[in-house]
Parts: structure tokens; C-alpha cells; sequence
């Protein structure tokens, strides 16, 4: 990486139009020391571009020529004032992971709690790299080889009409590279999944490992006040009987549910399927209600073998 | 004889269980094999008599961790330790671990019938109708009561439509549909922790589990539950519905076809599975949300429109306030006003932090509880919405359909308190015409007769339309019903008019203009049975005249006469006592049967005792003879009760004790009958001679512990209901009205068809107040045998100022055939061999033979010494009197420590002795009312048998204190005992170990099961219960035996003769010093006083 010094610092940019409130760049070091995250695709930028562009798109970036730079799922959009009227639309769309690969990914991830405890506070692990590598992906974390061709990564484009890479994609690349530094796990983002659903994901993993399966239902709060039990060992005074607690149950009134209730508060699927959910949902709450009704009030009758006389 | 068990492991349940005959008999095991656990074929055997055939049921075995004892044994070598019994089990063979330190846990395999998830809950419910009545073959363990209540718990939530669909992801990462219960909300999360907390430790013990609670419920009720709704689905063929649809395309169509079929695999085709999961997720998350909040609540407010009284109320404005609550301290509501009514922060101004957080607490409620009720998005629209207003019909919407879902997800409604009142709907009400009795005290017809009103009199009626509290004509309903609003104003007060309410109603009373009925048919009809069969809500009775009185009779004592107390009763009647009499003598001047069932202590024998003189002094006032006789049917073990207490109280009743073997029978027994006023029997006595019984008119029958005849289809309870009378009493101290088979068996008595064919009554009352806890039809049912029962506690505020805080009984009961024989026996031995004996072998012989005849008079078995681990037990029961002198003197005083082995099951048999025959039956009556008592007894091995006993035939464990219980143990059982946490309700102690220190005031009730004879030492046991801290009165119930030494020398105490004061300085010492003569009259057993005064 180049060390840029006083002598070869950028010159400043032929008047492009004023921008106020855009991105500025704001590292000191400009592309100096930055982090294994972040590092590779500068350096890719800086060595497939004309010094003089790639100098001119970093003063573009210090100086907040970048009106918009939305990163989401796999790619980047960003609008860069020029010298023309418009802004310039630039994109980077990075190669995302597949279904299957994600799978891999999580599945890797989850086996150490580290990872969760780490991307928790908005760190990147340097273990990472590795590990995702050994899963023989297509495209490792950290992208590295931009271009034009369907096969880069990422394809980089400006509506400028320029050769590329050219100062527009350079400044937008200034500001991704710090963004990625000081928040490294936009990279999952950029492979296709938000970190928020990423750790989601782990933690279901790690449920699914320990306990053999995940709900789509959460776990009613008398769940959790499971462990307060005593052992069996200090339980063997009492082993057999119910505890008192049953003659609490008995004794309350029962309880009463309104009809179709639980499908009232749950309201409308977000599912988006076409096929009528709740409707059918309410036919089988009265056919359940029918057929348990009937199985509890069935008058079973005495045992075969009851005689009279007891 | 087999106890079934139940386990769940794996997602199947297993039943298994314990063979009683295994257990009695000696026993070993290869390996980890259950000694005692019954064979497959015994398991498969009782599970086909219970549940018949169960299609895919599989033998497989089960490894259980369970309770071991490591005491020292000797039939096998050394140190092996023992597999207990189950609880249930202990009891039949009358045997418990005797110390809790020296139990381990080990792991026993056992053989299980498997059976899947489907047939889980028709089982436990079949279980759960089964097991009230006991069985030859079957006993159920005690973790079934546990089980069944899961199983009804999760009827109950999917009968209520308490269920979820959901997603399972196993860790191949497929998905399954299951239907589960929906247990989050608060209500349901209460029974859930319920069950989850008592949990017997058998449920969990399953080898190689967590030994958690929660793990087996949730798999429980997920299999279960699923199975539930997934074969009502199958079964009515709901798959068919998705056949349109594709569901790797459609995500409903996805979701269903794991929920819909007889498979619970999801098959999409590709893999969008993890959006499935994630978009069910958050929808069912909808549902958590009131949980996962943390903060204030939103309530709603409806406030009724102010009108005078006149308006009709139909163009009326309502409205609903919003405000915030906080849910733990519901009691604490800020309005929306308020909140937004704080001064906005702009320039300078003090809103503060606080209620712009309230602010905005209220309208993400308010968008939360928009997606149940859409019309609160109109006021949504408002920048402060405070409230909506409505019309009458739309609060009615609110108020009927949304108010409930509102509530669950967590919100809080206020509606006006008469909404939902049953009082503020349409409904009926039968109007009863009846004459007034005749105010003449005497009360009887002309003849000196009862006015033979009975329950088949016909009575005038007619029906009412009663909306809310005002009655109203036809014609005014149907101007009502035109006016199309579903609520309306009547006098001033809002109803609910549902239009399908009209039209019954109408309908109704043009059909029913009234007429007569008998008094049965319109007390039933009132109360909602044997209604009219359009369903129109019964609201109630009305009535005049004597109806009205005896409606109120046993609420309050105005309706009814007092009466005057007898002066031929020799004492004073208690305030409740005279009500009592009143009521009595009230109910048999109309001909109507009844029940007196006061709590044990308060004197049903003296207000029956006080009936009687009533009636003879009635009858005298107006010069007519005493009514012919009487029959009361008793335990045996209470007959020499009532024949002191007769002669006690009212010395000139004739009484003729019809028992034992020489008894009248036949036209002579008809000529006893008519020389006497009452005639006391037994039930056996009862069934043995109907012929002799049942030809008699009796003036009278009454049944004393009336819930001998519980079980209606015995012999026993034909033969009671077969007698010829004119009024039938039943007396009882159980709290009848909870046990419903009782209840009818009794009633059946007291008011025959009352209640309808017994199968009627299971049908109506007694299946839904068992099965689901019915509130109306348990309500209806107290209404219903109200007027005929009477039950006073001793807590009610009106008894217990009238009762002192200590009430002394004596308990005189008769010896049995087999105790009349060893007693007999060991008295002919000892005065044949007395004579030729002087000195210290006198002394001997004579302190043996004490000894003998209070351990006969405690219980033959205590005398033979069953069960005892002793050489010598064999030898005494080869002749009773060939017992060596030197063995019995001190033999089993408390100071002695035999090891009881197992008992024999004679020596567990109650009715051999009459002491623990009684002993039984009063403790029964203690644990049902939730008293408890303490049991005092000078042997430790009759303790021991008495602890058998009582887990044997109340299952109940008792808690045992004796000499050679050490110290730490001893706080342990008397901090058990003082918990009254009604776990154990029965307390057995030896009189020297407990007699002194303790503090026992959990206690109500004190037993003194053998007499000491210095009062000073009972009363010192007595005082463990009555002492400061004590908040009940005590009762103290002694025990003497009829025509023995202990009634003997209980009237020396009494009479405070000279040898009384002999008696008490010097123990049994005294005796030994008085002549042969004398030793004949003191010991000689008087059968005259068990066979009554001829």
C-alpha cells in the first residue's frame, strides 16, 4: 500500500460541484493501515486505476462529494457529485452466498459461541477468514477483485461512461473501506445477510445443536422456572405424591377462552401466501373444539369388571 | 392386585406396574430388574380391562430411578439394598420406610406396555373416571391424580381453542407442523406452573433424562395436543383443502401441509424454509407481545351514557376512555387525558421526560390493540386520542365480542358492572303460590299427624318474564324486541335483549301459562333442571306461604318457627343445636326428609335426641300418645354412644339395642319394636334381617354416618332405602355437598327422586363438576339440596361463639366377637390361676393380664402381636393365654424397640377391633374437612399398627413420633406436622415420647386411643393441641371400651371413689393388691352393656 506523504498527496479535484451534508472520508492515514476487512479491496481499486483518478476520487471522498451511499443486501448504490449537474450513479454488487453456502456459514459459526459473543458488540473475529475459507466457497469474506466482468467481485459500474474503475467508484471505495472498518460486519450484508438475521440464524443453529430443535413459537414464561425443582436425590421423602400445588389447580375457577381469540390477536399471516390461511385456521379451531368436547364429556362408563358390591 | 403407574419418555407414554402379590411375598431380582414390577401379560391384562384394546400398544421396558432402602437386611447377605414401595403401594401393604436419611436413589428396569401419543389422553381420562371408586384387581398410584389432571388440562385448552400452529425444526434442519397449546397468557401460564410444580418426583425419575419437570409437560402436551387436533383433522379430510394449491409457491399453503395430514413433515420442494420459519415466527410473536412489553398496559373504560330513568336509552352516546395501567398494581390508571394534557415541552415548558414516554407507551398500545379492534384506527387519526365515542349497538359489539379478546391479549377493560350479570338478561322465573302453615305451634294435622306435605304435594304456579330484576309482560318484551338495539333501558337499568332470547322467551310463556306441579318437579325445574326445553334462562324461584320458608330454611332461621328446647331434655341445647332441632322438626312437619351434616363435634346426636322429646311433648300438649317407633341405623362402633347419650339426655326414650347374636327376630323383634321408641341397629343388621326390618312402620329412620350408604348400588344401600317411614333423617360430619356420589346416595334417601336417576345426575351434575370444573351446574346443584341440608362448621361465626374452646367426648364403643373371646379368655385364665398364686408371681400374673386386656381392647392384633419381628409372636398367637407373665408386663411399653415387620393383612383389618374401627371413621371425617389430629396411644407397637391402618384405609401418610425416634427426626416431623400445609393431617405419637414439650397446635382434634389412668397425663398430651397459638376449639376424644376394665375404671375416676385416688397416685400397681373378688368384678367383661338393657 502506497504511504502517501506531502509530496504526493492527492491534488485537489477540478471543481466538481459542491456538496453539502455528503460522505466525507475522514481517515488521516487515507488507505494506510487500514484492517484484513477492509484492505483488499482498496488495494484492488488503487492498482487497476490511474494514480491520477484513483488521487482525484480520494479527494472527491475527503472532501463529502457522495450524496448517498445505502449499503443493502449484496450491494452498494451510491450517488457521487461530479462535475455535471447530476450525480453519477455508482454500484458495486458483490458476489452473495447461496442458500446452501449460508448454511455452511452458520453451521461454521455457530459451533463456538465466540463468534455470536464477538459480532455481538460489532466485532469481526480475525478466525473468521480462515474458517470460511477451509468451506471451500466460492468467494471467501472479504472481497477482493473488482471489475467489470460478470465474474468480479465486486462488478463495479458509474454512469459517468468513464474507464473503470474510475474516481467516482475510487470515492465510493474510500468511504466503504472505513465504513467496513468501523463496522466490519457489514461484509455479511454485502454477502447477502444482514448481521441482525445472521445471528438469528447462529442462534437457532446452537438451539437446533443443543436441544435437538427450534420452534416457531416462544416459550411460555413457566418454562423458564423449570430448573427450580429439587432433585430427585432430595425428593425421595415424597416421591410419589402429587405437591400441594395441584389442589391450587383444582380449585380455580376455570377458564374461559373466546371463541376464534388466538386467531383474532394473531390478525392477518405475514407469510404473503395466496391460500386463505385464517379462514381455514377458524373452521379447524370449532372442528377441534367439537371433536375434544366430545371426547371429554363421553360417558365412558364403569369398569367391565365392577361388581356392586365393592 | 396391581398399581398402575404412568411414565412419558420419548414421546410415548408407558404404563407399567407394581404387583401386590409379588411385593407381600419374599422377593429377589437379577440385576437391575424391579423386584415387584408386574410382568408384560399382568400390565397388558389391566390395561385391556381399563382402556379394552389399543391398537399399536408395545411391551418395551422403562429404567426408572426410584427410592431404595440400604437398612441391613437380613434375608439377603449383608448390605443389598431394597426397592421401596410406590406410596400407593406402602399403603396397601401398609408399610413405609420408617427413616428418610437412609434412602438412595438407584435405577430399577421395569416392563411397560408402550402406547402412542393419540390413545395418551382418552387413557388418563378413562383413568380419571375410574379411579374414584376402588377396584379388586386395580389401585392406582398416587402420581395418577397428577397425570389425569394434565390430560383434563389439555382437553380443557384445546376444547377452548387454546391452541397454536406452529413450526418444529429438527437438527437436519427439517420442519414439522404441530398444533400446541397457546400457554402464555397469564391465566393459562398459572395452571401451567401449577401442574409443573407439583409434579410427583416418580413423573420425572426416568434414567438418563434431565430430571426436569418442564422438558416431559411440554412433550406431553405437544404430542398429545397435536395428536388431538391432527385426527379431528384427518378424520374430516382438511387436507383436501390445499389440493389448489402448491406449497413450495404458496406459504399458507407451505405452512398447512404439515398441520393437515396424518404427516407432520413439511415438503416444499426448495428451500424457503427458513423464511417459513422466520415469518411464522414473528406472526406467532404477535401473540408474546404483552409479555415481552415490559410497561404500562392500555385499559379501556366504557362509560354508560347519563339518562334519566325514563329514557329508553336507544339513541343513547357511549363512551370508551382510553387511560394507562400499570399491570402490576392494576388499581393505578393514568387517563389519556392526563397524559396528553401535560404541557408539550415547546418553548420552556416542563413536559416532562416522563409523560412523553406515557404518551407514546399509550399509542403503541393503542396500535397494538387496533389490529384486534380496526375502529380504533379512527382515533388514531387524532394527534391526542383520548377516547371513542359509540352508539348502543356498537358498545354491545365491543362489550360482547371484543372484550374478551382484548382481555387476553393483555389489555384491560372496565365494562358497567351489571354487564354479563345473568340478572340483566332475558329469563324465566317461577312464580310458587303456597298456602301459609297453620300458626298454631303444634304444627300437625288435626290427628296429631305430620301435615304429609312431602315432595310429591302439588303446588300452584306460574311463570314470570324477568328482565334484569323487573318482571314484565309479553307485551312489553315484544315492544322491547321492535325496537332492534340489543341493549335497552328497563326502569332505569340496562339488559341484555339478545333478539334469540326474545324469541324463546315469547315463545315460552305463551306455551307455559301455568297451573300445578308437584313441589319436586317445580324445585327442579326452578334451578334449571328438568326445565322447559327451550332453554330460556331460569332465574330464580319465587314463592309464598310455606315454600317460600322452606327455600330459606337452612340459609337463615327466620324462615322457620323456632322451637321451644324439650323439657324433658336433661341439659342445655347450644343456640346453633335449637336452630337445628327447629329446622328438623320444620322439614318433618312438611314430610320432607333431610340431612344434618354439621362438623364432627358439634351434636347431631342431641339435636336428633331433642327431635324426638319435641315431637312426645307436641304430641302430649294435644294429648295424643308417642309417635310409634323409631329405627336408627349406626356404625356399629358408635352404638354405645348413642345408648349413653340417650340415657344421658332423654331417660325416658325406650330404647332397645337390636345387636348380636341373640337378637329378636320375626314377630318378636315386631313386638320389641312396638314396647320401645327407637330401635338402634347396625347397617350389617340392617341388609342380615331385612325381613325383620322392613315390615315395621317406623315413625321415623335415620341414618347415622350416613355416608356408609355412598355407594348407590350395594345391598347395603337397597335395604336402608327398602324401609317403611314416614320421615328419613341422615346425619353425617363429611362435607357432603363436595362428594357428589355421596350427595346423591344420600339425598336419594332423605328426598327419594329428588335428584333425579342416579345415571341423570352423573349425566348432569356430577361429569361436569368432576370433568371441568362446571361452575353452573355446581352452582345449580347447591341451590338444588340446599333446603334439605343443614351443615354448620365449627368456624362459622354464628357457632363458634356458642362453643367453648375445648370439648371433651367420651367415646364408648363395643368390643368385637374376636376381642369378646381373648378378652373373655385371658380373664379365666388369670382369676383361675390367682388364687394358687401369692406375692410377687400374684403381682405378675395379675399386671400381665392388665396388660393383655388393654391390648385386646386396642386391637386383637396388638395382643397377638401380628407382624411382630419376635419369636414369641408365634407362641402367643398359638393360645392367647399361654403368653409367659414375665413377657408381657413391660413387653411393648413404649421403652421396648421391636422392629415391626411386615403386617399380615388381618393385622391392617380395622373392624376387628372396635376402637380402630371408629378411629378410622372419625379420621376419615378429619382429613375431609381438612382438620388434623393427633393420636395418642401408651404402645409404641399399637402406634405402629395404627400408622398402618390409617395409611392402609384413608390414604393419608401419618406422621409417627415414639420413644426411639431421634431428636433431629423429631423437630423434623413436628415442623412437618405444624406446616398444615395438609399433607399430613394425622399425627401418631407414643403418650411418653410425645406426651410432654411439643408444641402441636396444627392440631383441632386429640385422640386418646387407650386411657391412662392419671387424667393430669392425658390432659398434659391434650395441652400439645390446646395452648397458646391455638386458634380453634380443641376437640378431645377419648376411647373406652364397653363393659371393660377401661369403662370400669373410668367411672371410678369419674366418681372420684377412694380407689380412684389410689388409682392415679400409683399407676397399675394398685391393682395387684386387691383381692380375687374384687379383680372378678373390676376385670370381668359385662356384655350386658353391648347388648342393650334387656
Amino acid at each position: 500500500m502506497t504511504q502517501w506523504t506531502d509530496s504526493n498527496r492527492p491534488r485537489p479535484p477540478e471543481n466538481p460541484r459542491r456538496v453539502i451534508g455528503g460522505f466525507k472520508f475522514k481517515r488521516k492515514q487515507g488507505s494506510a493501515e487500514l484492517p484484513w476487512t477492509a484492505a483488499p479491496l482498496l488495494e484492488a481499486i488503487a492498482a487497476e486505476t490511474d494514480p491520477d483518478d484513483f488521487s482525484e476520487g480520494w479527494s472527491y471522498a475527503l472532501s463529502g462529494q457522495c450524496v448517498s451511499f445505502p449499503c443493502t443486501a449484496g450491494r452498494v448504490d451510491a450517488s457521487v457529485q461530479g462535475r455535471a449537474s447530476r450525480p453519477y450513479a455508482v454500484s458495486l454488487k458483490f458476489a452473495q452466498w447461496s442458500p446452501d453456502e449460508w448454511d455452511k456459514v452458520v453451521q461454521a459459526l455457530a459451533a463456538e459461541a465466540v463468534f455470536s459473543a464477538r459480532f455481538l458488540v460489532g466485532e469481526m473475529p480475525e478466525a473468521v477468514g480462515p474458517i470460511l475459507l477451509g468451506l471451500g466457497m466460492r468467494f471467501g469474506l472479504v472481497p477482493g477483485k473488482p471489475g467489470t466482468k460478470a465474474t468480479s467481485d465486486p462488478v463495479i459500474s458509474c454512469t459517468c461512461g468513464l474507464a473503470q474503475p474510475c474516481k467516482h467508484v475510487v470515492a465510493v471505495a474510500h468511504l466503504l473501506a472505513e465504513r467496513i472498518e468501523t463496522e466490519p460486519l457489514v461484509l455479511f450484508l454485502l454477502r447477502g445477510m444482514a448481521i441482525e438475521r445472521l445471528l438469528e440464524r447462529i442462534q437457532e443453529s446452537r438451539t437446533l445443536a443443543t436441544r435437538g430443535e427450534s420452534h416457531a413459537h416462544p416459550l411460555p414464561a413457566a418454562a423458564t422456572d423449570a430448573a427450580l425443582e429439587p432433585r430427585l436425590e432430595s425428593a425421595l421423602a415424597d416421591f410419589w405424591r402429587p405437591g400441594t400445588r395441584l389442589h391450587d389447580l383444582e380449585s380455580r375457577p376455570r377458564l374461559t377462552h373466546a371463541p376464534h381469540a388466538i386467531l383474532r390477536r394473531l390478525g392477518a399471516s405475514p407469510l404473503g401466501g395466496r391460500f386463505p390461511l385464517v379462514g381455514l385456521l377458524a373452521t379447524i379451531y370449532d372442528t377441534m373444539r367439537e371433536n375434544a368436547s366430545q371426547l371429554r364429556d363421553r360417558d365412558r362408563g364403569p369398569l367391565s369388571s365392577d361388581s356392586p358390591e365393592k | 392386585m396391581l398399581v398402575v403407574h404412568a411414565n412419558w419418555s420419548e414421546g410415548s407414554l408407558h404404563f407399567w406396574g407394581e404387583s401386590l402379590e409379588r411385593a407381600s411375598s419374599p422377593h429377589t431380582s437379577d440385576g437391575n430388574a424391579h423386584p415387584f414390577a408386574a410382568s408384560p401379560a399382568q400390565v397388558r391384562g389391566v390395561m385391556e380391562q381399563l382402556f379394552g384394546a389399543l391398537p399399536g400398544a408395545r411391551n418395551d421396558t422403562l429404567t426408572l430411578l426410584l427410592p431404595h432402602s440400604t437398612a441391613p437386611d437380613a434375608s439377603s447377605d449383608g448390605l443389598a439394598s431394597q426397592v421401596l414401595p410406590s406410596s400407593r403401594l406402602g399403603g396397601l401393604l401398609g408399610r413405609a420406610p420408617d427413616d428418610e436419611e437412609a434412602l438412595t436413589l438407584e435405577a430399577r428396569a421395569v416392563p411397560t406396555v408402550r402406547v402412542s401419543p393419540d390413545h395418551a389422553i382418552p387413557c388418563f381420562l378413562r383413568i380419571a373416571d375410574v379411579a374414584t371408586t376402588s377396584h379388586t384387581e386395580i389401585a392406582f398410584a398416587h402420581s395418577m391424580a397428577w397425570w389425569t389432571r394434565l390430560a383434563q388440562t389439555a382437553v380443557d385448552w384445546v376444547v377452548d381453542q387454546r391452541v397454536i400452529p406452529t413450526l418444529v425444526q429438527r437438527r437436519d434442519g427439517s420442519l414439522s407442523g404441530q398444533w400446541r397449546p397457546w400457554l402464555n397468557d397469564a391465566d393459562a401460564n398459572l395452571q401451567l406452573s401449577d401442574l409443573i410444580a407439583s409434579m410427583p418426583a416418580a413423573v420425572r425419575a426416568v434414567d438418563g433424562t434431565s430430571g426436569h419437570a418442564w422438558p416431559i409437560v411440554d412433550s406431553f402436551l405437544a404430542a398429545t395436543t397435536d395428536a388431538l387436533v391432527r385426527g379431528a383433522l384427518v378424520k374430516e379430510n382438511f387436507a383436501e383443502a390445499l389440493e389448489d394449491f402448491s406449497p413450495s409457491e404458496d406459504a399458507h399453503a407451505g405452512l398447512l401441509t404439515g398441520l393437515l395430514g396424518g404427516s407432520d413433515a413439511l415438503s416444499l420442494g426448495k428451500r424457503p424454509e427458513y423464511d417459513l420459519m422466520r415469518g411464522t415466527r414473528g406472526w406467532l410473536s404477535v401473540l408474546d407481545e404483552p409479555r415481552a412489553i415490559v410497561g404500562m398496559r392500555l385499559r379501556f373504560d366504557v362509560h354508560e351514557p347519563e339518562l334519566d330513568s325514563q329514557d329508553s336509552g336507544l339513541d343513547a352516546n357511549w363512551r370508551i376512555s382510553f387511560g394507562l395501567v400499570n399491570p402490576e398494581d392494576p388499581e393505578f390508571v393514568t387517563d389519556a387525558e392526563t397524559i396528553f394534557a401535560t404541557p408539550t415541552g415547546k418553548r420552556g415548558a416542563t413536559r416532562t421526560v416522563r409523560s412523553e414516554e406515557l404518551a407514546e407507551m399509550l399509542l403503541k398500545e393503542l396500535g397494538r390493540a387496533s389490529r384486534i379492534w380496526p375502529q380504533l384506527e379512527d382515533a388514531l387519526q387524532d394527534e391526542a386520542p383520548c377516547g371513542l365515542d359509540l352508539e348502543t349497538r356498537e358498545v354491545y359489539t365491543f362489550m360482547r365480542d371484543l372484550r374478551p379478546v382484548l382481555l387476553e391479549a393483555g389489555f384491560f377493560v372496565e365494562v358497567p358492572q351489571w354487564w354479563g350479570d345473568q340478572a340483566s338478561r332475558v329469563s324465566a322465573r317461577l312464580f310458587i303460590d303456597a298456602p301459609d302453615l297453620p300458626g298454631d305451634g303444634a304444627g300437625f294435622g288435626p290427628g296429631g299427624e305430620p301435615l304429609g306435605i312431602g315432595l310429591q304435594t302439588l303446588v300452584a304456579y306460574r311463570w314470570q318474564v324477568a328482565l334484569g330484576s323487573q318482571s314484565v309482560s309479553i307485551e312489553m318484551l315484544e315492544k322491547l324486541a321492535r325496537s332492534g338495539s340489543p341493549l335497552v333501558r328497563v326502569g332505569g337499568a340496562w339488559v341484555d335483549l339478545r333478539p334469540e332470547d326474545i324469541a324463546t322467551a315469547v315463545k315460552f310463556f305463551r306455551d307455559h301459562p301455568g297451573g300445578t306441579m308437584s313441589l319436586v318437579e317445580a324445585l327442579r325445574m326452578a334451578h334449571g333442571i328438568d326445565g322447559p326445553p327451550e332453554a330460556l334462562p331460569v332465574s330464580g324461584i319465587e314463592a309464598t306461604g310455606w315454600v317460600k320458608q322452606l327455600l330459606g330454611a337452612s340459609e337463615n332461621d327466620e324462615g322457620f318457627r323456632m322451637a321451644a328446647a324439650p323439657e324433658a331434655f336433661q341439659g342445655t341445647l347450644r343456640p346453633y343445636q335449637l336452630t337445628g332441632l327447629s329446622w328438623l322438626a320444620f322439614l318433618d312437619r312438611l314430610g320432607l326428609g333431610a340431612c344434618l351434616a354439621d362438623d364432627m363435634g358439634l351434636g347431631k346426636t342431641i339435636q336428633l335426641i331433642a327431635l324426638m322429646q319435641h315431637e312426645r311433648a307436641q304430641r302430649a300438649a294435644k294429648g295424643l300418645p308417642p309417635p310409634g317407633p323409631s329405627l336408627l341405623v349406626a356404625p356399629m362402633s358408635v352404638l354405645g354412644n348413642w345408648k349413653r347419650e340417650l340415657a344421658r339426655f332423654a331417660p325416658e326414650i325406650k330404647v332397645h339395642v337390636q345387636h348380636g347374636v341373640d337378637r329378636p327376630t320375626g314377630a318378636r323383634f315386631a313386638s320389641v319394636a312396638q314396647e320401645h321408641d327407637l330401635i338402634i341397629t347396625t347397617y350389617a343388621i340392617v341388609v342380615r334381617d331385612k325381613e325383620t326390618v322392613q315390615p315395621i312402620a317406623w315413625r321415623r329412620v335415620v341414618l347415622d354416618e350416613a355416608q356408609y350408604i355412598k355407594n348407590p348400588p350395594t345391598k347395603q344401600t337397597a335395604a336402608i332405602r327398602a324401609l317403611n317411614t314416614t320421615h328419613r333423617i341422615a346425619l353425617t360430619g363429611t362435607p357432603v355437598e363436595n362428594r357428589l356420589a355421596e350427595l346423591w346416595s344420600i339425598l336419594e334417601f332423605c328426598c327419594p327422586g329428588y335428584l333425579g336417576t342416579h345415571l341423570d345426575f352423573r349425566r348432569r351434575f356430577a361429569t361436569p363438576i368432576e370433568r371441568t370444573r362446571d361452575a353452573v351446574a355446581a352452582q345449580r346443584l347447591r341451590a338444588l339440596v340446599r333446603p334439605f341440608i343443614l351443615r354448620r362448621l365449627k368456624t362459622d361465626p354464628k357457632v363458634i361463639s356458642d362453643l367453648p374452646q375445648l370439648i371433651e367426648s367420651k367415646q364408648n364403643i363395643p368390643l368385637t366377637d374376636e376381642q369378646i373371646k381373648l378378652y373373655e379368655a385371658v380373664v379365666a385364665e388369670m382369676l383361675a390361676k390367682v388364687d394358687q398364686a401369692e406375692g410377687i408371681r400374684r403381682r405378675g400374673l395379675v399386671l400381665s393380664a392388665l396388660v393383655k386386656l388393654k391390648q385386646i381392647c386396642n386391637h386383637p392384633a396388638h395382643f397377638l402381636r401380628e407382624g411382630v419381628a419376635n419369636p414369641n409372636a408365634a407362641a402367643a398367637r398359638r393360645s392367647a393365654a399361654a403368653a409367659a407373665a414375665a413377657e408381657a408386663t413391660e413387653a411393648d411399653e413404649d421403652s421396648t424397640d421391636e422392629r415391626i415387620g411386615a403386617l399380615p393383612a388381618a393385622a391392617l383389618n380395622p373392624a376387628r377391633s372396635g376402637k380402630t374401627q371408629r378411629l378410622i371413621e372419625m379420621l376419615e371425617e378429619v382429613v375431609a374437612v381438612g382438620d388434623a389430629a393427633l393420636v395418642f396411644t401408651q404402645y409404641r407397637q399399637m402406634g405402629h399398627l395404627l400408622v398402618s391402618m390409617i395409611r392402609h384405609s384413608i390414604d393419608v401418610e401419618p406422621l409417627f413420633l415414639h420413644g426411639g425416634t431421634p431428636q433431629a427426626r423429631r423437630d423434623a416431623i413436628v415442623d412437618r406436622f405444624q406446616k398444615k400445609d395438609g399433607t399430613h393431617p394425622i399425627f401418631v405419637l407414643s403418650l411418653k415420647a410425645g406426651g410432654v414439650g411439643l408444641n402441636l397446635t396444627a392440631a383441632n382434634h386429640v385422640f386418646h386411643f387407650d386411657r391412662w389412668w392419671n387424667p393430669a397425663v392425658e390432659n398434659q398430651a391434650t395441652d400439645r393441641a390446646f395452648r397458646i397459638g391455638q386458634t380453634r376449639t380443641v376437640n378431645v376424644h377419648k376411647y373406652i371400651c364397653t363393659g371393660t376394665l377401661e369403662e370400669r375404671i373410668d367411672q371410678m375416676i369419674e366418681q372420684k371413689t377412694e380407689l380412684a385416688t389410689q388409682i392415679i397416685g400409683s399407676g397399675d400397681a394398685w391393682l395387684t393388691e386387691l383381692s380375687t373378688t374384687q379383680l372378678r368384678d373390676l376385670l370381668s367383661l359385662r356384655r350386658s352393656g353391648l347388648e342393650g338393657s334387656e
